[in-house]
């Protein structure tokens, strides 16, 4: 390495390093904070040697526990999350599947509507879906918050285009072994396809585990109401106690951090073309 | 076991694109078929046709004496090795093995044996705890073999299967494949561009261009007995050198082929001669095979001038590129191939002559058809 590319590397190193500590330093203050006793929580906030507790106490976890029904909103968005990406798995999956294989009249068509659909936010139709949830009675329940989020035009395009993908011979030695159009999907092509079912599983758990919008319009009791209503409405109840806001923060963010984890693995693995050559 | 039977059968892509156009073809019980022909001949496409994955645009597919047109692949009981082997990568090779029985919901204990039985043949024993990836081209390709195998097909199709093996396993596995093929007495249909292959694999071989079939033959019909051009190129290799040439009636009940400059008399048998006499005065074009250039005379042979362009050496044999002097005066500009035994060096001034016996040479008329079949 000469001394130009040196030069090179180091911006780049310092670059990303200024980046990375600009991103990780709220994380790890709410972390450190959520240890500390309220009245510490923002002492000498300016200063880097403040960050550390003076002494580590699980004081603001029992707090939020004994304030707000936590392990309620909890179970509630990990039930919805959870209703919502294995549903979505399946229905988004064999949807985009239909599109990449199964020759149907209209197909083209059709696809390229879900196509066009990705581009409508939330925001634009959460009134008149408010208003077709109201008609059916659904208001203030899980369901609502489930059903119209389970089929997702975003997550049928990245399955379509990865079974587009996915080398046609696999089916048709399937179909030849005598494999029906249903086996295939199971048998041969959802278990090489394990990248993108744990991309869409990620990206559709962070968008659910964030909601905030929809579940603010449609519910209003503690019963039903997810985390991030949670927090909000936390934030909301006097005293304003940080060290305790932080506890809600850090036990809502760890699950993403596990979910990640989890499917992490997946997501590296290499494509599924092992058993062809290429 | 069974026999197959193409009749009429044509094959379309939307309104454009003719993939096969009215081909028949009839597979006895047990015969090894090859499908021959360059890239985007449509041999591939019969194959799709026969496993069911393709359906016949016209005419009609039989297996067995059935007509199966409407049947599913799995109906249909082919089976299929893929270019690329298709093996599934998540799954074992034991799971490969076993996953065509299963479909067919065939008993728990039947699966073992036969499976076992297939691995023995085709030496996978080893190997049955491993995923496609960790085999090598050879293996894989094995494990393809023993999967379309497995359940007794009364078909077996072959789609290039040796494509993508180095030269060496490739002729190795093709001896293999032969030998399993005489052993099992399944009837077969094996696809490939390289006519070395379909020469030495095939019971009887179909050469095909632009989706019509050219010839039906034995390797050794199609070699001696090319019905037109196009076959008689394909063959060989190198393939027949075509050249244009001249057919001169001399009166005297002989003819001439007049090649370039030079002139060859022709010995002919009577039925030969009435079916070349009505092309004299006309452009024909003649065909010699690579192999029947001699560097020294025999009996009979007549010598022919050229000038040596290349010589490649090849161990043992040598391939020279030759032109035919004399080329302003006829379209013979095209250059051709003599194969010679040994070593031959490129004379200084680039002229040689070579021998040639008369009743080696072909003819083919303008269409390119062989005269004298």
């Amino acid at each position: 390495m000469n001394g130009k590319q040196r030069i090179r590397m180091l911006s780049v190193y310092l670059v990303l390093t200024t980046l990375a500590f600009m991103f990780l330093v709220p994380v790890v203050m709410m972390l450190l904070g959520s240890f500390k006793p309220d009245d510490q929580v923002l002492v000498q906030a300016g200063r880097l040697g403040s960050l550390l507790p003076a002494e580590f106490s699980w004081f603001n976890y029992q707090d939020v526990f004994a304030r707000v029904p936590f392990a309620r909103y909890l179970f509630n968005s990990a039930f919805i999350s959870f209703c919502i990406v294995a549903g979505g798995l399946l229905v988004n999956s064999l949807a985009a599947y239909a599109f990449a294989r199964l020759q149907w009249p209209g197909r083209d068509w059709v696809l390229l509507v879900v196509v066009a659909l990705m581009i409508i936010p939330l925001e634009a139709i959460a009134v008149p879906l408010f208003y077709e949830v109201t008609l059916l009675g659904w208001r203030d329940t899980y369901w609502v918050q489930i059903i119209p989020f389970i089929a997702n035009a975003f997550s049928i395009y990245l399955f379509y285009s990865f079974f587009l993908s996915l080398p046609r011979e696999l089916e048709e030695a399937a179909r030849i072994d005598g494999a029906g159009p249903w086996r295939i999907f199971f048998r041969i092509v959802a278990p090489n396809a394990k990248p993108v079912f744990a991309t869409v599983a990620i990206l559709s758990f962070l968008t659910q585990w964030g909601a905030l919008l929809w579940p603010l319009m449609v519910t209003h009791s503690e019963a039903v109401r997810p985390l991030p209503l949670g927090i909000a409405t936390f934030y909301s109840l006097p005293p304003l106690q940080w060290g305790d806001i932080f506890a809600f923060g850090v036990m809502m963010v760890t699950p993403v951090l596990l979910i990640f984890v989890l499917f992490q693995r997946w997501f590296v693995q290499g494509v599924a073309t092992t058993g062809v050559k290429g | 076991m069974a026999s197959v039977e193409f009749r009429d059968v044509s094959k379309h892509f939307g309104n454009a694109t003719r993939a096969v156009k009215e081909f028949s073809l009839t597979i006895a019980d047990g015969e090894l078929v090859v499908l021959v022909g360059s890239s985007g001949c449509g041999k591939s496409t019969l194959l799709r046709l026969l496993a069911g994955l393709e359906n016949a645009s016209e005419g009609e597919i039989l297996i067995a004496g059935k007509n199966v047109n409407q049947h599913t692949p799995q109906q249909r009981n082919v089976a299929m090795v893929f270019q690329n082997y298709a093996l599934y990568p998540h799954m074992t090779v034991r799971a490969n093995l076993e996953f065509p029985l299963r479909m067919s919901h065939t008993p728990k204990d039947r699966v073992a044996a036969r499976v076992g039985e297939i691995a023995d043949i085709l030496q996978l024993s080893e190997l049955m705890a491993r995923k496609p990836g960790q085999l090598s081209g050879g293996q894989r390709q094995r494990v393809a073999m023993g999967r379309a195998l497995v359940r007794e097909p009364s078909v077996f199709l072959l789609d290039e299967p040796l494509s993508n093996l180095d030269t060496r396993l490739r002729a190795r596995i093709r001896a293999e494949i032969a030998q399993i093929q005489k052993r099992l007495k399944t009837t077969t249909l094996y696809v490939t561009h390289d006519q070395v292959e379909a020469m030495t694999l095939g019971d009887r071989v179909v050469v095909l261009d632009h989706g019509e079939s050219q010839q039906i033959g034995t390797p050794r019909e199609l070699y001696e007995h090319p019905q037109n051009s196009f076959v008689a190129k394909f063959i060989g290799s190198p393939g027949m050198n075509i050249l244009p040439s001249e057919l001169i009636d001399r009166g005297d009940g002989r003819l001439v082929v007049k090649l370039g400059g030079q002139q060859i008399s022709l010995v002919l048998e009577r039925q030969a001669y009435e079916k070349l006499v009505p092309y004299s005065g006309q452009d024909i074009y003649t065909g010699i095979r690579p192999e029947a250039f001699a560097s020294t005379p025999t009996e009979a042979s007549v010598a022919l001038k050229t000038n040596v362009e290349a010589v490649e050496f090849l161990g043992h044999e040598t391939l020279a590129c030759l032109f035919l002097p004399g080329a302003a005066q006829l379209h013979t500009d095209q250059p051709f191939f003599a194969r010679l035994p040994g070593q031959f060096h490129k004379p200084n001034d680039g002229v040689a002559v070579f021998y040639i016996k008369p009743e080696a040479l072909y003819f083919f008329n303008q269409a390119g058809r062989n005269i004298l079949i």
